[in-house]
């Protein structure tokens, strides 16, 4: 992430106001209401300012090939790239074509709801900060040292890892104590020698 | 530097941070009004103000900040006014803020430390703290990081790592600014939890608190977060928060307490599991511990501390009252529920009746003309119509119709069996409760009497209408002897003059007294001094029993049933209360069986 | 006393006709004592299960191990450990080679005993005793039914070391004794001795309608092993009983040689003596010299200070490994008991024991008054450590750090136990006094 890139509360602010319609259901199948490819394809067109082609196609079609969770995110993802800051920077449209086929968005599509991540403003820096990264990029003001440390923190799939683990010992924990807590009132079992 | 110059720079830092205050007040609202902080310029100053360890204090009764001038130059805070200032200012319109919630706070963080109970202070400071902080810091653009990084520390105890970590996630600062040490992903995970619930319980922050505490508690387990104690010292300022005063409504367990005390990682909110593509949770597992909102669910049934826990959290929000006076006001929480119309007796017409012989009294007759003295006299059992009298009185013109009333003597047996009520609710001592504070709001007068035989007694001066003397004394404890002296009824009852007025006796015990009632004292038996002692009151007398489970249930060497008939034969009622069941139950039949209304 | 009485249902899961007759027998004897608790084995048919499983691995499975050998059984229970406990998953230092895995000790137990119940044990079946050891540390131990009962078999096997079994059945099997101021007295029924009686007793006379009852009651029911502590049964000893057990199961405190002799001269059968620990059950039994590990999956070591093992026949610190409690696996346990350990045989014996002994007080009119009684007298108030030392006067000298009202609490205590004219000081001491955990928590001069 050696580029300089946008400030961060710009991004922030701009996935606070993400349109419902982005929030939709992604077509599939005989469901849904978002033409998600569609949604990149127009990305992509008024990035490069002429139709289609190469890669850019391949892109768009990849994406009709996603999942529906994570079509949801990457529609996010387009939402916040049409800001003037990245639309001025037409260069970027190949970093921009990896981060939308990038796995990151795929497991973090398995855990967060769109909802959330437009709603928590945790949630919002780590995909605004998730999607600098895959460019390159670091928000504006920051060092390098800084972006990565905010980005490892944030990151929903560490903290899913981590949290999981912790969550499960201290609800056995919590458990137990509950059980002592009960039982330390009562009679225990009879001992047939003192110690 | 004399004496002199340091008073003139102390003053000089005093002159300068009273100039801040109200910029500092500022911060909060332009219209919360505080007197200026109590300045301490020496140690003599902090004595007086009960100022130790920290060089700032704030007292919630009395809305009062204290500042140790001498202890903020050691620490090296003098430029700090503002930032110090507005903080203080913060636990007295932000957290706590008020006496009662106070008190909640370190209920509900106590919950949250199973085993570390006794760091709940502590623990809630530096919760009040990181809410207040990071309001300022943000909101008002203050440098409390510079307090922090003044104040420590490469300070590498996990729990003081952790706390800093907290702040440097709040506030975006480099990792390593605050928190200058190694630590793993558990503790940087569980401080990003942290960070979200200072942020997420902003608002309703007595309901994070639980929570905080859980997150906090494995920090504590190892070494009860010394070094970090020792850090913070200066400036632990809501020690003594809680002073001067004592709070109503701890006596009860907030459902809240519990619920709430459960790890950030248990929260769907906090933790973001549970939310989607994780495996579906079962609503028993999750849905009972989300968020904030919970209006479902059964209700369940009033849960009451018991006096020590009622106690430990008085202490832990930093109230001083005696402790005999937080026993005695726990048992007068718990009483006030249920009090009963205690028996009155209204003389119709005016003054001084002269009897004149009893008469059956007719079911016809107006009921305020029982006489119920004479009718507790011939026999407990009242049966309208046939043991019931009706005084033939003549009168003597009087002047105002007169309201007498039936005093209460209770005798409270404080015997190694019958437990200490400081530690463990007593159904005895909460009815000896129920019934004089009943006897109180009938305008009666009573004395206790506490006695465990052969052993000690302490009482009351005669009798009272003192409410605080009579719970305090009937909620101590001597713990001598193995029952309740019968026989101290002869020093009350033996000389009492046949005109004076009727008193109802009132004996809590358990069945150690049986056995008391067969000794002998005073050259006669337990029995002969209760027959007398009933006889000359004049208002009736009860036992009321605790017996444990094993007693009722076991077949017993002493035949209780027995000794329950004997009691009814010379006079006495019997009560068994064992259960707060029992205690209503007892209460409401007393009343039904005394009762007569005013 | 307990808060919520249990059912006798609870109580005795597996109670049959005859285990009721034997404990109605029992609590309404005519000599019998003032029974002033409740208290059953909790077994059911899993736990009797499990309870037998254990006794036909312990029959077979005493093989002992050579000095510096980790058996297979060893390193298979550690691999459990740390798979399976909070505790031992959560400590960074862990290591495949047995001798250098860390140590625990009694402060990790105190501190988070919940941390030390294995993921798959089944909560409902959670059980917690409040210890209160000679040495004064009070402790919430988390067990399981199985735990005091497996003390049975294992108890049988030292039995039969000396020629010896129990019968069982309709008969009473074992009585406790003790010999204390107050202490909870109980009857119940053992089911791995089919539904063979078992009680309780405290020989204060005041624990009894009459002085006389204790021998009649004890004689009528002829148990055939009586367990208790050194002190307990000399006061057995004085009540000239005219019937004769089995045999004698000492354990608690250390039973010395003169004591063993006379009491083995004055009941005409064998004296066990048992060493154990509430934290791991049985781990040796006195056998011609020496006390042989008794479990089959016990590990005993004799470490220094730093952990290191010393060579058999130098004394050393007690560490011991396994343990009876599921709810309690122990990796290398401090004991805080020193010994030496003997490979002179198949199964080690521990030697030259500096074990523990009660601290036997003085009041002012002579009578004797053991720390157990100081501990008991002490036991809900809440002190974080305490010392009670007496001079040769008979002065006596209490140190810990309180509030005023809990040193009262201990004043009410102590001048109960010895007499208020009891010369008595109550040492403060200053918050930055550091509370060495090797000070003696009881200690005589007198």
């Amino acid at each position: 992430m050696t580029g300089d890139g946008p400030e961060l509360e710009s991004l922030t602010h701009r996935l606070a106001e993400c349109p419902p319609e982005f929030l939709l259901e992604p077509r599939h199948g005989s469901s849904g209401s978002i033409d998600v490819p569609a949604i990149v394809a127009d990305h992509f067109r008024r990035l490069s300012g002429g139709e289609l082609a190469g890669e850019a196609l391949e892109c768009v079609e990849a994406i009709g090939a996603f999942a529906a969770d994570r079509q949801q995110l990457v529609a996010i993802v387009v939402w916040l790239l049409h800001d003037a800051w990245f639309l001025d920077r037409p260069q970027l449209g190949q970093s921009v074509r990896r981060l939308l086929l990038d796995e990151k968005l795929a497991r973090l599509s398995e855990l967060v709801q769109p909802a959330t991540i437009v709603d928590d403003p945790d949630r919002r820096e780590e995909l605004a900060r998730v999607c600098l990264n895959s460019l390159g990029l670091r928000p504006r003001g920051e060092t390098v040292a800084q972006a990565t440390d905010r980005l490892t923190t944030l990151d929903s799939i560490e903290r899913d890892r981590v949290v999981r683990k912790t969550r499960a010992a201290e609800a056995r924990a919590r458990k137990i104590r509950e059980e002592m807590a009960k039982k330390a009132a009562q009679e225990a079992a009879a001992r047939y020698s003192p110690e | 530097m004399t004496a002199l110059a340091d008073m003139n720079k102390l003053t000089a830092l005093r002159d300068e941070w009273l100039h801040e205050f109200p910029v500092a007040l500022g911060i909060w609202s332009q219209f919360v009004k505080l007197h200026d902080p109590a300045w301490c310029f020496t140690a003599e100053d902090e004595k007086r103000e009960q100022l130790s360890d920290s060089f700032a204090m704030i007292r919630l009764s009395d809305h009062s900040i204290v500042i140790s001038l001498r202890q903020v130059e050691e620490a090296g805070l003098q430029r700090f006014a503002p930032e110090v200032l507005a903080h203080e200012i913060g636990h007295h319109v932000y957290c706590p803020a008020d006496l009662t919630d106070n008190a909640r706070l370190l209920a509900r963080i106590r919950a949250g430390l199973p085993t570390k109970e006794h760091l709940a202070a502590f623990v809630a400071n530096l919760y009040s703290d990181l809410l207040i902080n990071d309001r300022l810091q943000r909101a008002a653009e203050l440098n409390i990081a510079g307090v922090y990084v003044q104040l420590g520390s490469n300070c590498r105890e996990k729990m003081w790592l952790f706390y800093m970590r907290i702040y440097e996630l709040l506030w975006k600062l480099p990792r390593g600014e605050l928190a200058r040490g190694e630590f793993d992903e558990r503790l940087n995970q569980d401080a990003q939890l942290g960070a979200r619930l200072i942020r997420s319980y902003a608002k309703d922050w007595l309901d994070g608190a639980g929570r905080f505490a859980a997150l906090c508690l494995p920090y504590l387990i190892e070494d009860e977060a010394e070094k970090t104690r020792l850090v913070l010292r200066p400036w632990l300022d809501t020690r003594c928060a809680g002073s001067g005063a004592l709070p109503d409504g701890l006596v009860e367990i907030d459902e809240a307490e519990i619920e709430g005390a459960i790890h950030p990682a248990e929260d769907p909110e906090l933790s973001g599991i549970g939310a989607r593509g994780a495996e579906h949770e079962g609503p028993s597992e999750t849905g009972a511990l989300s968020g904030k909102a919970d209006g479902t669910g059964t209700k369940t049934a009033k849960r009451y501390r018991t006096p020590l826990e009622y106690a430990e959290v008085l202490k832990a929000a930093g109230v001083d009252v005696d402790s005999r006076e937080i026993v005695a006001r726990y048992y007068r929480e718990r009483a006030l529920p249920h009090l009963v119309p205690f028996p009155v007796r209204r003389h119709p017409e005016s003054m001084e009746p002269i009897p004149e012989g009893l008469d059956v009294w007719d079911i016809g007759s107006p009921i305020e003309q029982i006489d119920w003295l004479g009718t507790l006299m011939t026999s407990p059992h009242v049966i309208p119509g046939v043991t019931t009298r009706e005084r033939l009185a003549g009168t003597s013109p009087g002047t105002l119709p007169e309201t007498s009333s039936i005093d209460l003597y209770l005798g409270v047996d404080c015997s190694g069996s019958m437990g200490n009520p400081a530690n463990k609710l007593s159904y005895p001592v909460l009815a000896g409760a129920i019934m004089s504070l009943s006897a109180l709001r009938a305008g009666s007068r009573v004395k206790v009497v506490l006695s465990g035989e052969p052993g000690k007694t302490i009482s009351t001066d005669g009798f009272i209408r003192e409410q605080k003397t009579i719970l305090r004394t009937l909620t101590s404890y001597l713990g001598t002897g193995y029952s309740f002296g019968i026989h101290r009824l002869s020093e009350t009852f033996a000389a009492r003059p046949v005109g004076a007025r009727p008193v109802h006796i009132l004996v809590v015990s358990d069945n150690d007294m049986f056995t008391m009632l067969d000794n002998k004292g005073n050259g006669r038996q337990g029995w002969d001094a209760a027959r007398e002692a009933v006889e000359k009151a004049g208002g009736g007398a009860t036992f009321v029993l605790e017996l444990p489970e094993y007693v009722r249930s076991r077949q017993w060497k002493q035949n209780s049933a027995n000794y329950l008939e004997r009691i009814k034969e010379i006079g006495w009622r019997v009560s068994i209360v064992s259960s707060m069941e029992e205690l209503i139950e007892f209460a409401r039949r007393f009343c039904r069986e005394n009762y007569v209304t005013a | 006393m307990a808060d919520e009485p249990l059912t006798d249902r609870e109580r005795f899961p597996l109670l049959t006709d005859a285990g009721r007759e034997m404990l109605d027998r029992l609590k309404q004897h005519p000599h019998a004592p003032r029974f002033n608790y409740s208290c059953g084995e909790r077994l059911d048919a899993a736990g009797l299960a499990d309870v037998r499983a254990y006794a036909e691995r312990l029959a077979v499975g005493r093989a002992g191990w050579r000095f510096g050998e980790a058996p297979g059984w060893l390193k298979e229970f550690a691999r459990y450990c740390r798979n399976e406990v909070p505790f031992y998953r959560d400590r960074a230092d862990w290591s495949d080679d047995f001798f250098a895995l860390p140590m625990t000790g009694r402060g990790d137990i105190r501190r988070e005993p919940w941390s030390f119940v294995p993921d798959q044990s089944d909560l409902s079946q959670l059980i917690v005793y409040r210890t209160s050891g000679t040495s004064g540390n009070l402790l919430n131990i988390i067990s399981h039914p199985t735990a005091p009962n497996r003390y049975l078999p294992l108890f049988e096997t030292a039995l039969s070391a000396h020629g010896l079994s129990i019968e069982g059945g309709p008969r009473v099997s074992i009585i406790q004794v003790c010999s204390q101021k107050r202490t909870f007295t109980l009857a119940s029924v053992m089911s791995y001795f089919d539904s063979a009686g078992f009680a309780k007793i405290n020989l204060n006379p005041a624990d009894w309608n009459h002085p006389d009852d204790r021998a009649r009651f004890l004689d009528d029911l002829g148990a055939e092993v009586y367990t208790g502590d050194p002190f307990a049964f000399a006061e057995l000893a004085r009540l000239g009983l005219k019937t004769q057990p089995k045999a004698l199961i000492s354990s608690a405190t250390t039973l010395l040689p003169g004591q063993r002799a006379e009491l083995e001269s004055h009941f005409g059968c064998p004296v066990i003596d048992v060493y154990a620990l509430n934290e791991s059950g049985p781990v040796a039994f006195s056998r011609d010299a020496g006390h042989e590990v008794l479990p089959h999956d016990l590990y005993v070591e004799i470490l220094d200070e730093s952990g290191r093992a010393l060579e058999p026949g130098r004394r050393g610190e007690i560490v011991v490994t396994g343990g009876v409690n599921p709810n309690l696996p122990l990796v290398r346990y401090r004991t805080g008991d020193f010994a030496a350990l003997d490979f002179g045989c198949a199964i080690p014996r521990l030697v030259d024991f500096a074990g523990r002994r009660p601290v036997h007080f003085r009041t002012a009119s002579g009578q004797v008054v053991s720390s157990i009684d100081v501990t008991v007298a002490l036991f809900d108030v809440p002190l974080p450590f305490f010392s009670l030392h007496q001079e040769a006067g008979g002065k006596m000298r209490f140190r810990t750090r309180c509030d005023a009202s809990t040193q009262a609490r201990v004043e009410a205590a102590l001048y109960d136990l010895f007499g208020t004219e009891q010369p008595l000081t109550i040492d403060q001491l200053p918050s930055d006094h550091l509370w060495q955990g090797k000070w003696l928590q009881y200690s005589s001069d007198a």
